[in-house]
C-alpha cells in the first residue's frame, strides 16, 4: 500500500483519509489501528475534552456516573461501561469488576496478597482490585492480546 | 458462571462417588482387607459426596468474600455436616471405634491437598499473567518502533 504524509500547518485538527479498492487484510489492520485510537468525550465542570481511549487507565461507575481515570486527570464520560467495552475493546479495555473496566495496556504488574485478592498496579502508580468473578476473563483476554499482537 | 449448577450437580456427584468407591474397593483388594461396615461406608461415601459437592458448589456465590475465610468456613461447615451425619447414623447402626477420627482424616487430607493445589495454581496463574503483561509491553514497544 502506498501512503502519503503531508504536513499542513493551517490544519486545526489532524485527519486521515483512506483510499481503497477493496478491504483487504492490510486495510483491516489499518482500520483496526485507527479504531483503537478511538475518541471519547469527557466532561468536567462545564468543560468538554476529547479523550483518547488509549489514554484512559480505567473507568469506574460511581453514583451512576461513569468516571474515566487518566494518568492524572478524571473526566466524566457519557457512555456506560458496557458501551465503552463494546466500542473500544480493541483499545485494551477489559472488565475487572461489576462497576469497573481497566485498560490492559496500562497495567504494569499484578500481585496477590495472602488472602488471594489480586491487585493490578497501573503505570500511574494507582492500584485497582481484580474481582474474582472476572479473573478468568482477564487471563483469557491477556492471552488473546499476546496472540493478536504476535500475528500483527 | 458457576462450575457446579443444577444441571450438572447429579452427574458430578455420580462421577466423584464412582471414583471414591472404586478407589476404596481397589485399595481394599490390594491390602486384602474386608470392610466389616461395607454397606454403611458405601452410604456414608454417597452422603459425604452429596454434601461436599453442594458446599463446593456455593463457592462461586461467595466470590466477594476473602478466600481464606471461605475455604476455612467451608471446611468447618463440611466437617460439621459429616460429623452430624455420623451422629445420626450412630443412632441407627453401630459405628466403628474410630469412626469420627477416620472420617476426620478421610475428609481433611484430601481437602488440604485440594486447597494446596488451588493455592499453588492461583499463584502460578499470577506469575504467568505477569509474563504475558511483560510480553504485551514488549510487543507494543516493537510496534511503536516499527510505526516510526
Amino acid at each position: 500500500m502506498k501512503w502519503i504524509k503531508i504536513k499542513e500547518k493551517a490544519l486545526t485538527e489532524n485527519y486521515v483519509e483512506i483510499h481503497y479498492r477493496e478491504v483487504d487484510h492490510e486495510m483491516e489492520l489499518l482500520v483496526s489501528y485507527l479504531q483503537k485510537s478511538g475518541i471519547l468525550l469527557g466532561k468536567k465542570d462545564g468543560q468538554v475534552k476529547k479523550l483518547l481511549a488509549d489514554d484512559i487507565f480505567y473507568c469506574e461507575i460511581v453514583d451512576r456516573k461513569c468516571f474515566a481515570y487518566l494518568e492524572q486527570e478524571v473526566w466524566i464520560l457519557e457512555p456506560g461501561l458496557q458501551e465503552i467495552l463494546s466500542a473500544y475493546e480493541a483499545a485494551g479495555f477489559v472488565r475487572i469488576g461489576k462497576s469497573m473496566i481497566v485498560n490492559i495496556h496500562k497495567v504494569d504488574r499484578m500481585e496477590s496478597d495472602l488472602n488471594m485478592r489480586v491487585r493490578l498496579y497501573l503505570e500511574n502508580g494507582e492500584t485497582v482490585i481484580l474481582n474474582r468473578s472476572y479473573r478468568q476473563d482477564f487471563y483469557t483476554r491477556l492471552k488473546k492480546e499476546v496472540e493478536r499482537n504476535a500475528t500483527d | 458462571m458457576p462450575l457446579i449448577n443444577k444441571k450438572n450437580f447429579l452427574p458430578i456427584v455420580c462421577m466423584i462417588y464412582t471414583g471414591i468407591s472404586m478407589g476404596k474397593i481397589l485399595l481394599e483388594a490390594l491390602r486384602g482387607y474386608k470392610d466389616p461396615y461395607y454397606s454403611e461406608n458405601i452410604i456414608t461415601i454417597f452422603v459425604i459426596t452429596v454434601i461436599a459437592t453442594a458446599v463446593v458448589g456455593i463457592h462461586y456465590f461467595l466470590q466477594n468474600l476473602p478466600v481464606i475465610p471461605v475455604i476455612l468456613g467451608q471446611y468447618v461447615v463440611l466437617l460439621g455436616l459429616i460429623f452430624g451425619y455420623l451422629w445420626i447414623e450412630g443412632h441407627f447402626s453401630e459405628l466403628g471405634t474410630f469412626a469420627y477420627r477416620d472420617a476426620f482424616l478421610s475428609f481433611t487430607i484430601p481437602y488440604v491437598i485440594a486447597a494446596g493445589v488451588y493455592y499453588i495454581s492461583f499463584f502460578n496463574r499470577i506469575r504467568n499473567a505477569n509474563k504475558m503483561l511483560d510480553e504485551i509491553k514488549k510487543q507494543r514497544r516493537q510496534q511503536e518502533w516499527k510505526d516510526r
